[in-house]
């Protein structure tokens, strides 16, 4: 009789969103998402509470892999941004930040969710038709003529994850690398067959501990991890003669010779008749002389090969290589056009044979390797990269980062487009977003069947969602401003900014409330409108704009000379126009440089500046040396996963869980 | 002993008690503006939901007369595939409609279970007529008006559309009902073959958004490639399924191979495998195969030795696949669903909603339509498959029509507003009462009986005697239901009464225009998707169809169509809930055991057929 256990009844939560608890574990989360985002991020040390591995990351997957919440909708989020890297190895901490700010906003807002949601759903149809224009001024072509946007790509999923470890010049040569790899798995001309259809190669890669980064590598062709002993002296003789192409055959099946390989059931052996063991030897010795006949001259296999074989190969000049192990099965098919044979009784076919050009033990680091060239150039696609580092931690992550690396050059094969890096594309899109949405306020809310002022309050909390995100690679007290007219994202140092003395008026405008007394305090109130230039040579243009009550501008107390506030007006507008050395040569992508456009106007990040014309799209007929790229294709579905995943969010009203 | 009894006179308050925690739970998911419930297994799989049933089980109550309700939703539900929602609402409602009555005129000895007895009386033997000769003229066929027999496009499209927005997020229920509806066109068939091959005929893709969603030309087989499909012209593909080992294993577990003498070294044992293998390579060449299906691994030897021959093979189909793909063979092009999401838990949710859809069209179509449940009914057959507009449409029309036969004919329109306007003020009460059944309150029903039911009167049907009960006589039963049904419109409406308010008098106006109009408008009272009311008659507009049903699109501001329901599943839903409703009466006393195996072995089986 089976066993009866009653059920627990299960514990039900009301509207989630709304529990001070739920909240305060979603803001950790987003606490530790946001510190860890791009080259500048914190990395996180996560160990159980049993002990053992601890682990050192600061990319999306490792950690959210690592960090479980028992809260479900951390949980669900979680799952979504995993399945989100598992498609596309990138932009895992980007979805996750603006999920969160997403939500966030919402709730701060106070719109009713079923509002919030129509308003975010239309707002991402915007954005996704916004990005996908032609003269989308966030997107730039990739050149496959140069290798220069490629590996700018590879550097920017590189360097965002410091948890590497590298210095810049490091960043460099593995992302050439990368870019060199990828360059290799690409199949030049015509696949025979299908025109229509590309099969890419693959990377093997092959890590090793204790080396300099520098000393990592790319060769075409296969390293294949081969024991000592099994370099035989006769084999070391093989790899040195001239070249080839050498014919070369794969087995997958073991070759030991055992009795174990025919199945379950017993065998009778009559007394008198032949060991079978002996038979099978025979059958073996027999595959080996045809080898030798059809002048094979790698012999391969996946498993064993009995040692009495291996011996006769050897004597013949054969080099043998055995328990290659099942990985590399598929890419020694692919790079030599062999066929696995599976079957030893019956003798190899022909056309199973394959074809490399030759071989040789290349030392990487402690280790020796065998070196099977491919047997024509172009190279059919299959390269290994070595990649070294100082210790396991950094190793397994430069691993993981390579990869991804990878992946997302591999998208640019079915987007050749990338967008623009450093926190430009999100300033770029919310001001795009912010001006559409505002001069098509009406027609949307009434489409949406949502009122203008809700409408206009939902596509506030999305911009500044999206500029949330950018403000997110400031890790070092800096302070982000955008530019008036691209709508690009700078990044002010923290010293440097103290020092000119303009940045606190930035800050306090963010915050709000500290120069407000000391303005009215000076008391140089003028009615409509009071322009001061100060002491200050260059002199800070100080721009108070439509504000009927007046301005309080005050002088003369800071000495620095300025400061400026609106005061009575929430939307103030803090804009410097800037030629002091504060604002750096170029802005976060490297697209638009400061001494190539004078007259650029910067406001902090994140605060209300009234609503302005559509940003500028920068001409790209001389483009500058792009800093950071991102991944077209990755970005444009985090995007998308990451306003669903927050609408999901927040129309969530209940919560069951089974405890049983 | 182990036995405590319940005091009896308690009965109606605490299944009434019951009934609205379950309400409450419900209510959140329930109607255009309902969220999603998010509920975790005992797996730890994270899920999502809207489906009533779904939610419902997912609380595992333990008040045996909640199971009693759970369980019959979940009949409910997968008899027709909709309604659990309104199932819910419309028992607390109709609960609290005998309430009122039974405190009102105790003296006359109207019990609850009479009451319950005399309403299921009513409903199974008038009211389809009502609803055929009151509402059903309202609506428009689900059959093309041009070529009888055939389904119209449109309509279904709706109907598709209504039911898919009550089970998912109203902004992914737009495309998922477009694509169920592409995907019956292109079956061209009545739904039943989709129904039954559902399973092999989506496929479920999780980290993409909903809206990479489509349709794809062919069918999808769920396993991959063992030997990758070598790239030729585009000559057609002939495929063999097979579904045995093709290279049985030289051994089997318990045989014994004895080896001496001629031919019977362990040698010629091995020629003769390879010998057998090269034969089958052969035949597959012979017969030009050149994808092989497999339910079964096949061996690595077997792989090799086909693969050499350009025959690529699947292992590990699934049944459903193949069963699919060996009666496509006459059927056209045949088109399959890919239903994307962020998580596994969305992907099932959608896979889950498109099913019941199917299974909802499936009761809509089917005229002949009979379940256990309505054996003794059997008058659904009357019913044409006919649709009415979403928004209480339904409700309002059967509630008015019931009033009507309460009060007689000469029942003015002035007087149902006045009525109306009086029920309004009752339901924002009713409303705050069931508001305070928190989920509190849950927590403490589920702790009064910690042991399961040892017997409750579940499953009865009416008998022999409710028919003989003179339910004509008295009007307050169908006043009682028509009250009821004010209920799920309310809901509808809740984050507004306005609009319900409007609804209302909107239906009525129509149904007035339709006593003196030759036409027979559909009426509708439509919700907007923003949940400002569209309400729209079109009356002038004459684009008369065939049948003489002048088709009136009301448009919503979001520029979708309205939605329609199905007259029928609701009638069927109307029905199990008057059977759950006198069952939930017909229990006078719960009885605690302490040992009854048999039962809850009996329960637990449920309980996995409801998983």
């Amino acid at each position: 009789m089976s066993r009866v256990t009653k059920k627990a009844s299960s514990v039900c939560t009301d509207s989630p969103l709304s529990m001070s608890e739920v909240c305060q574990k979603m803001t950790l989360m987003r606490q530790i998402l946001t510190s860890c985002f791009g080259p500048n991020g914190r990395l996180k040390q996560v160990h159980n509470n049993v002990g053992g591995h601890v682990l050192t990351t600061s990319t999306s997957t490792s950690l959210l892999q690592a960090v479980s919440s028992s809260e479900p909708l951390l949980k669900l989020i979680t799952a979504s941004i995993l399945n989100h890297l598992s498609r596309f190895s990138d932009c895992g901490l980007y979805t996750g930040i603006l999920c969160f700010s997403l939500i966030d906003h919402v709730q701060k807002s106070g719109l009713r969710p079923s509002v919030a949601i129509k308003i975010n759903k239309q707002l991402l149809e915007v954005c996704t038709s916004f990005l996908n224009q032609e003269d989308c001024g966030c997107k730039v072509n990739v050149d496959f003529n140069s290798c220069q946007s490629l590996v700018t790509l590879a550097r920017s999923v590189i360097s965002s994850k410091p948890a590497c470890v590298l210095t810049e010049g490091e960043q460099q040569h593995i992302s050439t690398l990368a870019v060199h790899a990828f360059l290799l798995t690409v199949p030049c001309g015509d696949t025979p067959g299908s025109p229509d259809r590309v099969r890419l190669g693959k990377t093997v890669t092959v890590s090793i501990e204790g080396q300099f980064v520098l000393d990592s590598a790319v060769f075409p062709g296969l390293l294949v991890n081969v024991p000592d002993m099994q370099l035989h002296p006769t084999d070391s003789e093989r790899t040195r003669r001239g070249p080839g192409p050498f014919r070369l055959a794969l087995f997958t099946v073991s070759l030991s010779g055992d009795l174990s390989e025919f199945g379950e059931g017993s065998l009778e052996v009559h007394s008198g008749a032949p060991d079978p063991e002996d038979l099978i030897l025979d059958e073996l010795l027999k595959l080996g002389e045809q080898a030798v006949t059809d002048q094979v001259e790698v012999f391969m296999c996946q498993r064993v090969i009995h040692p009495v074989l291996q011996h006769y190969l050897r004597r013949h000049g054969v080099l043998v290589v055995e328990r290659l192990g099942i990985a590399l099965i598929e890419p020694i098919v692919q790079m030599t056009g062999a066929q696995a044979v599976a079957l030893y009784q019956t003798p190899i076919p022909p056309e199973a044979y394959g074809q490399v050009k030759g071989c040789c033990v290349r030392t990487v680091g402690s280790r020796e390797m065998l070196h099977l060239l491919p047997p024509r150039e172009p190279a059919p696609a299959v390269c290994t990269m070595v990649l070294c580092h100082r210790n396991d931690t950094m190793l397994n992550e430069l691993k993981a980062v390579c990869q991804r690396a990878e992946h997302v050059l591999r998208l640019t094969l079915r987007d050749p487009v990338a967008l623009l890096g450093g926190g430009c594309t999100e300033t770029h899109m919310a001001a795009y977003i912010s001006n559409k949405g505002t001069t098509e306020a009406a027609k949307a809310a009434l489409s949406l069947g949502v009122s203008q002022s809700q409408y206009l309050l939902g596509l506030n909390g999305f911009c500044s969602s999206l500029e949330a995100v950018a403000l997110a690679l400031v890790h070092d007290g800096e302070t982000g401003l955008v530019d008036l007219s691209y709508a690009h994202h700078w990044s002010v140092p923290q010293g440097e900014a103290i020092h000119s003395g303009t940045v606190p008026q930035g800050e306090a405008i963010h915050s709000g409330t500290v120069p407000q007394g000391e303005a009215i305090h000076s008391g140089t109130v003028a009615q409509g409108e009071a322009i001061h230039s100060g002491t200050v040579a260059q002199g800070e243009a100080i721009h108070s704009g439509t504000v009927p009550q007046g301005e309080a501008i005050h002088s003369g107390t800071v000495a620095q000379g300025e400061a400026i506030h609106s005061g009575t007006v929430p939307q103030g507008e803090a804009v410097q126009r800037g030629d002091g050395d504060e604002v750096p040569a170029t802005c976060g992508c490297g697209l638009v440089e400061r001494s190539a456009r004078p007259g650029l106007e910067w406001t902090p990040l994140n605060t209300r500046y009234p609503s302005r014309s559509a940003p500028l799209v920068v001409g790209k007929d001389t483009p500058p040396q792009l800093r950071v790229l991102d991944s077209f294709t990755a970005k444009l579905n985090a995007l998308q996963v990451a306003v669903e995943m927050a609408n999901l969010v927040l129309d969530i009203r209940y919560v069951i869980q089974d405890v049983n | 002993m182990g036995m405590r009894l319940q005091p009896r006179c308690l009965q109606l308050d605490s299944v009434l008690q019951t009934v609205s925690v379950l309400e409450a739970v419900i209510r959140r998911s329930f109607g255009p503006d309902g969220g999603q419930v998010l509920f975790t297994r005992d797996t730890g799989q994270t899920l999502l939901t809207r489906h009533g049933t779904r939610i419902l089980t997912a609380l595992r109550v333990e008040h045996p007369l909640a199971r009693m309700v759970v369980e019959c939703v979940r009949r409910h539900s997968s008899v027709t595939g909709d309604g659990s929602k309104t199932f819910v609402l419309l028992l607390a409602s109709l609960l609290r409609e005998i309430q009122k009555h039974t405190r009102k005129a105790r003296q006359e000895g109207a019990g609850a279970k009479r009451l319950a007895e005399a309403l299921l009386a009513f409903g199974l033997d008038e009211l389809s007529d009502v609803i055929t000769v009151a509402v059903a003229p309202h609506g428009s066929s689900l059959s093309d008006p041009h070529t009888p027999g055939q389904t119209d496009t449109h309509t279904l499209c709706r109907l598709l559309s209504a039911f898919l927005h009550t089970r998912i997020s109203p902004t992914h229920a737009e495309i998922i009902s477009q694509l169920t509806c592409e995907l019956l066109s292109h079956w061209s068939c009545h739904g039943d073959f989709i129904n039954e091959h559902f399973p092999a005929l989506h496929t479920a893709v999780s980290g993409f958004p909903i809206g990479c969603s489509r349709l794809l030309e062919g069918q999808v087989i769920h396993a991959d490639f063992s030997t990758p499909l070598p790239l030729r012209d585009h000559r057609p593909i002939r495929a063999l399924a097979v579904t045995e080992p093709l290279e049985p294993s030289l051994l089997i577990d318990g045989t014994v191979l004895e080896l001496g003498g001629a031919n019977r070294e362990i040698e010629s044992v091995c020629v003769r495998l390879g010998r057998r293998l090269d034969s089958v390579c052969v035949i597959l060449q012979h017969l030009g195969v050149s994808l092989l299906l497999s339910s079964v691994r096949q061996s690595e030897a077997f792989l090799a030795a086909v693969g050499r021959y350009g025959v690529c093979v699947l292992e590990c189909v699934c049944e459903d696949d193949l069963t699919l793909f060996s009666v496509l063979k006459d059927r056209g092009r045949p088109h399959s669903l890919v239903v994307c999401g962020l998580t596994e838990g969305q992907t099932e949710q959608s896979v889950c909603a498109v099913r019941d859809a199917l299974h909802m069209l499936h009761t809509t179509w089917g005229p002949k339509h009979r379940t256990r449940a309505t054996e003794r009914t059997a008058r659904t057959d009357v019913m044409e498959p006919c649709v009415i507009s979403v928004g209480g449409t339904f409700e309002f029309l059967l509630h008015h029509t019931l009033l009507q036969r309460k009060h007689g004919q000469t029942h003015s329109v002035t007087h149902s507003h006045t009525h109306t306007l009086s029920h309004t003020d009752m339901h924002t009460l009713s409303h705050t009462d069931t508001h305070t059944l928190s989920h509190t309150d849950m927590h403490t029903l589920s702790h009064i009986d910690t042991h399961t039911p040892s017997h409750t009167d579940t499953h009865t049907q009416s008998n022999a005697d409710t028919h003989t009960l003179s339910h004509l006589d008295n009007p307050a039963v169908s006043g009682m239901l028509a009250e009821a049904l004010l209920s799920v419109p309310r809901q509808i409406y809740s984050h507004n009464p306005r609009h319900y308010l409007e609804a209302h008098a909107h239906t009525l106006s129509c149904m007035r225009n339709h006593g003196n109009s030759t036409d027979l408008p559909e009426i509708s009272a439509v919700l907007a998707a923003d949940g400002s009311n569209m309400v729209q008659a079109d009356t002038g507009s004459g684009s008369g169809s065939g049948s003489g049903v002048k088709e009136v699109t009301v448009w919503s501001s979001s520029g979708s169509s309205s939605g329609v329901e199905s007259v029928s599943c609701k009638y069927q839903l109307i029905l199990a809930v008057l059977q759950c409703l006198r069952s939930l009466l017909s229990v006078d006393t719960v009885l605690h055991a302490n040992t009854s195996h048999t039962l809850s072995h009996a329960c637990q089986r449920e309980e996995e057929e409801g998983d």
